[in-house]
């Protein structure tokens, strides 16, 4: 977003609270971006369209990242009281959708890191003993078929997903779940789109290792 | 939003391998937010907005779920052990332990003034011409007893002989003969200046030494010999006279 972007978009919002035609109606069209600063300007309904807009998205991409729907529940949580609380911060420079997936990103991993044994405790443990990506505790069950049980697959790739390096993991969701572009990854994830893609690709790489007994 | 550059089949049967994994994530069932998410948010956002209004010291004392810092517990005892190093360190780069021992040693102000006070009484009777004759015929004591005593003391070897007043304040059996006496009142800052010339030789049980130099023990034990000295005063007085006999 350039300046005369940013300019055109503060002179709407402007105008909006001058002619003080905040109903529900006239913000649902708005964008992220223009709802956010019409947040900055304390219109709390800016907020709760937000809140509505991101909180499946948001939800989902935590989800596949802690892989525990109450924790992911309470880090969506946090992330909107901080966005709240830290409203003041958000520049239009900026896109909402990739600021607000960096505070989520970010307190998913905070998460992690303090309860890391409660989510990578034996797949992990076995990957740093046998140097290779295999999932003990789906061994035993017969192989799922592909066509009548896909909700056994879809554990499944969850389960590998969760032994995914955090980087590798993060990079492989927006993409490949959340569907994001690399530009929009790169952002979030604070890195050059090069090491996005190198991310990207040998997550997905990983993840066949870890489910060629699917896929082969 | 997403991207063509991936060689991702969206439509038809998706190839096999790398595809086929890409194809099945993009399928994995959506997680929706919990259905009150939204009323429990804005409950959330009305008990912070409450908690602004609490003031920064209350908020170092509420969890973090009442609008508390985060801080954890090592960083307060850490803060706690750093303030102890340093007022530990403070304390000992003010305390000069000379100065210290020298106090405890010295008697209060107040039981030196008091036994100056004694002495002038006394040479203020000394002046008087029948006494002066008797005074000098008392023969002259040493200042410590060389025998000591069972406790021991601190013994003072003073080449000039006139240690009388810090004699006194070291609690030791001192005999204080009246030139002595007269002289020691007279000039306080000789006394003083031979002091610190003076030698000291401790012997016996320092416990028992520590005691007697106490303050309020120096200051029974002085009013006590004063006392003593008085009535020997006294007696030499009330004595009949050789001639009457």
């Amino acid at each position: 977003m350039d300046h005369s972007q940013e300019l055109s978009l503060e002179r709407k919002v402007e105008e909006l609270i001058e002619t003080r035609t905040l109903d529900r109606v006239t913000l649902d069209k708005l964008s992220n971006e223009e709802l956010m600063l019409l947040f900055q300007k304390d219109v709390r309904l800016a907020f709760d369209i937000l809140v509505e807009r991101f909180q499946n998205p948001l939800m989902n991409f935590i989800f596949r990242f802690t892989g525990n729907r109450e924790d992911a529940a309470d880090i969506l949580q946090d992330t909107f009281i901080r966005v709240y609380r830290k409203k003041h911060l958000y520049k239009t420079i900026a896109k909402f959708s990739t600021w607000v997936y960096t505070i989520a990103g970010n307190l998913a991993k905070s998460e992690l890191r303090r309860g890391h044994r409660k989510y990578l405790t034996s797949i992990d443990r076995k990957k740093s003993e046998d140097e290779e990506y295999s999932i003990p505790m789906t061994d035993s069950k017969p192989l799922p078929d592909r066509d009548t049980d896909r909700r056994i697959v879809y554990e499944r790739i969850q389960e590998a997903l969760l032994t995914l390096p955090d980087g590798f993991r993060e990079a492989v969701i927006l993409r490949d779940i959340q569907e994001l572009t690399y530009e929009e990854i790169a952002e979030i994830t604070e890195l050059p789109i090069g090491t996005v893609k190198s991310r990207i690709s040998r997550g997905r790489l990983q993840l066949q290792q870890l489910l060629k007994d699917i896929y082969d | 939003m997403p991207e063509q550059n991936d060689n991702i089949a969206r439509n038809g049967p998706p190839p096999f391998d790398v595809d086929l994994l890409l194809h099945d994530l993009r399928e994995l069932p959506e997680v929706a937010a919990p259905m009150d998410f939204s009323e429990h948010l804005s409950r959330k956002i009305e008990k912070i907005d409450n908690i602004e209004g609490i003031s920064l010291w209350k908020r170092f004392f509420l969890p973090a779920a009442e609008g508390g810092f985060r801080i954890p517990a090592y960083a307060y005892g850490a803060v706690a052990a750093l303030a102890v190093v340093f007022v530990s360190v403070y304390v000992f780069n003010i305390t000069s332990f000379e100065q210290e021992l020298h106090r405890e040693i010295d008697p209060r102000p107040a039981i030196k003034e008091s036994e100056t006070r004694i002495r002038q009484g006394l040479d203020a009777k000394g002046s008087n011409g029948d006494e002066a004759p008797l005074e000098r015929e008392t023969p002259p004591l040493p200042l410590i007893e060389e025998s000591g005593d069972a406790i021991g003391q601190t013994e003072r070897k003073s080449e000039s002989g006139a240690g009388t007043d810090d004699a006194l304040s070291q609690g030791g059996r001192a005999e204080t003969s009246a030139p002595e006496a007269a002289t020691a009142t007279e000039s306080a800052e000789p006394l003083r200046e031979n002091d610190d010339q003076s030698e000291f030789r401790t012997r016996g049980f320092l416990g028992a030494e520590d005691a007697l130099s106490h303050p309020d023990s120096l200051l029974s034990d002085s009013l006590r010999r004063a006392d003593s000295l008085q009535r020997s005063r006294i007696d030499i007085q009330s004595e009949p006279e050789p001639e009457a006999r």
